[in-house]
C-alpha cells in the first residue's frame, strides 16, 4: 500500500481539488483492493488497476457532487473567463527562474484555482494521459467542449503560473 | 480562441511538460491508519452487518426466499389469491431454467396487476380532490426547500469559497 499511496492520493486530489475528498476517495480505493486481494496479488498491473480506480471513484464523486449542488452552484456566473484567452500571450517559459519544489507547489496550488469543468479534462489529458476522446466519452460532454475547456484550462493555468506572486 | 494553432501548440507544450514533470503529492500521514483501522472494523463486523453481497451464499438465498415467502403470506392475508405466483416461484429456485423463466414471468404479470389494482384503489377510494392537494403540497413544500437551500448554499458556501 504504501508503495503506491501517494499514486492514487495524487489522483484523486488533483481532479477534485480537495485534500479531504481526496484521502476518502484513497481510502476507498485501498479498501476496494483489499476486496479483490487474492485477485490483485498476483497481477502485473497492480499500479494500472489503482489509479483506474481511483480516476473512476473521483469522476463518480463528482459526477454525484455536482448532481446534487448543480442547482444551486452552478447559476450563471457574470465573472466567467470566456474572454480571457483575447488578452493572453503565450509565455516562453513556465516559472522561470523559479525551484523545481517551489515551482510544484505553483502548479498545484494553480490547478486547484481553476474550475472543476476545465480541471478535470486537463488533469485526464495532461496527468492521465487520457485522449480528448476518452476524455469525452468518460465526462459524457461533446469533443469539442473537451478541448474548449482544456484549452482554456491550458491558458488560465499558464496565467496563474506566470504571475510574480501566487497567494496561498 | 484568439490563439493561432502555432501558439496553442507551444502552450500545450509547455504545460504538458510542466505536468509531466510534477512529482506524485504526498499521501496524508493518516490514511494507511485510516485503511488499517477501516479493515480491521470490517473484520469484525457480523456477516449479516455487512453489505448483501458478503454474505454466505446460504444465507442470501434463505433471506430471499423467506422475505418472498413473507410477502406471498401477507399478499394471501389481505385477500389476494393470485400471491399464488410468488409461492410458485420461490419453489422454482429448484426448478430447471426454463420452468423458472416462466415462473419469474407470471410473478412480473402478478406484480404489474398488483400495483395496477392498488392505483385503481387508491384512485377510487380517495377523493380527487384531497389527491390533487396533497400533490400540490408536495410541490410546493419541494419547491420552497430548493429555494431556501439555493439561498443558504450560495449566501454562506459560495461567498466562503470565494465562488
Amino acid at each position: 500500500m504504501r508503495a503506491y499511496q501517494d499514486m492514487v492520493y495524487s489522483t484523486a486530489a488533483r481532479l477534485l481539488g480537495n485534500d479531504a475528498q481526496a484521502e476518502d476517495i484513497a481510502q476507498e480505493v485501498f479498501l476496494k483492493a483489499y476486496e479483490n486481494f487474492e485477485q490483485l496479488r498476483t497481477s502485473a498491473t497492480i499500479g494500472g488497476w489503482l489509479k483506474t480506480v481511483a480516476t473512476n471513484m473521483s469522476l463518480n464523486h463528482l459526477t454525484r457532487y455536482r448532481r446534487r449542488w448543480r442547482l444551486f452552484a452552478e447559476l450563471p456566473d457574470s465573472g466567467s473567463s470566456g474572454a480571457l484567452e483575447t488578452l493572453f500571450c503565450v509565455p516562453d517559459t513556465l516559472c522561470d527562474g523559479i525551484a523545481a519544489d517551489e515551482q510544484a507547489r505553483r502548479l498545484e496550488l494553480a490547478l486547484r484555482r481553476l474550475p472543476v469543468h476545465q480541471r478535470v479534462p486537463l488533469v485526464l489529458y495532461h496527468f492521465e494521459e487520457l485522449s480528448y476522446q476518452d476524455i469525452a466519452q468518460r465526462l459524457h460532454v461533446s469533443l469539442a467542449k473537451v478541448k474548449t475547456d482544456i484549452q482554456r484550462a491550458r491558458v488560465s493555468l499558464a496565467q496563474l503560473l506566470t504571475r510574480p506572486v501566487l497567494p496561498a | 480562441m484568439s490563439l493561432s494553432a502555432e501558439e496553442q501548440a507551444r502552450l500545450e507544450q509547455l504545460i504538458a511538460a510542466a505536468c509531466r514533470a510534477q512529482p506524485p503529492l504526498a499521501a496524508p500521514p493518516t490514511l494507511a491508519a485510516r485503511v488499517l483501522a477501516q479493515l480491521e472494523e470490517r473484520a469484525q463486523l457480523p456477516a449479516w452487518r455487512r453489505s448483501f453481497s458478503h454474505w454466505p451464499r446460504g444465507q442470501r438465498a434463505a433471506f430471499v426466499l423467506g422475505s418472498a415467502a413473507l410477502i406471498a403470506a401477507m399478499l394471501g392475508a389481505i385477500g389476494r389469491p393470485d400471491a399464488q405466483w410468488l409461492t410458485t416461484w420461490i419453489g422454482s429456485v429448484w426448478l430447471s431454467p426454463l420452468a423458472r423463466l416462466e415462473s419469474t414471468g407470471a410473478l412480473l404479470s402478478f406484480l404489474a396487476a398488483f400495483t395496477r389494482d392498488l392505483g385503481v384503489t387508491l384512485l377510487q377510494d380517495i377523493p380527487r380532490f384531497w389527491l390533487y392537494g396533497a400533490g400540490a403540497a408536495v410541490l410546493a413544500l419541494y419547491a420552497l426547500l430548493a429555494g431556501i437551500s439555493a439561498m443558504a448554499y450560495r449566501s454562506v458556501y459560495g461567498m466562503r469559497s470565494g465562488a
